[in-house]
């Protein structure tokens, strides 16, 4: 949807990108793979695109204790004219 | 009219061949029987290309489909979709999918990669004229949430996405198929060989 605010999440290693899906999966929080954006980081990667409406949701999810931790690092986006467009990727997370 | 042309059993692309032989030698009301559904949809797709009327009559487990002459024979056979109009398209090549992973390799990074993929050409400006799923690729269509979205985005701008009957047929999910137009090798082969280049993944 156009100027819909989205939550971009990247990890550490392309293994965590494919064990965040299951748990998003698990949580019934919807996600669409896309390649890391140049914005975040130059490392090719597996990046996950998420209503931002979901970010604390899928946080909470991922760094719950108890399961093998996965490192998130949450970036806000926008999608403008069919485009995903990042804003400051944000600091926490890592 | 003339004896209906039984065409049950013959794998497509045999009928579409049939009910073409026919209109080439310029019948203009005749009737092709078929026993599944993606011949019917091909046989359909013909008619319109034809400018034929077609009207279908289910009796058992047979479609008798009719065709009758409605108007002009368009010059071109069955004419490969023209590059989208919303000037996006700046190449003619079409995407070959042949499988529901991309490279070698696990299933679950292969199944990411050619996500990215689809996702990654739906954003570009330079989209293909058709994307065309083969065997294993044509499952994307079916159950993969997100690159069933990307193929309906890609089809709102103009691309052609098209997936092979055949291999519905084979792995018995002809009806789960989400999105994209049915088409045969006779339509297929069209394309790669109208194609200035193919992308094969």
């Amino acid at each position: 949807m156009n100027g819909e605010l989205r939550t971009i999440l990247t990890f550490q290693s392309t293994h965590h990108a494919i064990a965040a899906q299951d748990k998003l999966q698990y949580a019934r929080i919807q996600f669409v793979v896309i390649p890391t954006p140049v914005e975040i980081s130059s490392n090719c990667g597996i990046a996950l695109s998420i209503a931002s409406a979901d970010a604390e949701n899928a946080r909470h999810m991922l760094m719950e204790p108890g399961t093998p931790k996965i490192d998130a690092i949450l970036a806000e986006a926008r999608i403008l004219g069919g485009k995903l467009i990042v804003l400051l990727p944000s600091v926490d997370g890592e | 009219m003339s004896t209906p042309i039984d065409a049950k059993g013959k794998a497509c692309p045999i009928p579409f061949m049939l009910a073409k032989a026919q209109i080439d030698a310029g019948a203009t009301d005749f009737i092709v029987e078929v026993d599944n559904k993606a011949a019917v949809e091909n046989l359909k797709r013909l008619a319109k290309s034809q400018a034929f009327s077609a009207s279908v009559e289910v009796r058992d487990s047979t479609f008798r489909v009719a065709f009758l002459r409605s108007g002009e024979k368009q010059k071109s056979d069955n004419p490969a979709p023209q590059p989208v109009s919303n000037g996006q398209t700046t190449a003619n090549y079409i995407v070959f999918i042949g499988d529901d992973t991309m490279g070698t390799g696990t299933h679950e990074l292969g199944r990411n990669l050619v996500r990215m993929f689809l996702y990654t050409l739906d954003q570009g400006e330079n989209l293909p004229s058709s994307v065309l799923l083969m065997n294993n690729g044509v499952k994307l269509a079916v159950d993969d949430e997100q690159c069933i979205g990307t193929f309906k985005s890609l089809q709102q701008k103009g691309v052609d996405v098209m997936v092979c009957g055949t291999c519905l047929n084979y792995y018995h999910i002809f009806d789960k198929l989400q999105t994209g137009t049915v088409g045969n090798m006779y339509e297929i082969t069209q394309r790669f060989l109208a194609a200035g280049k193919v992308i094969t993944v």
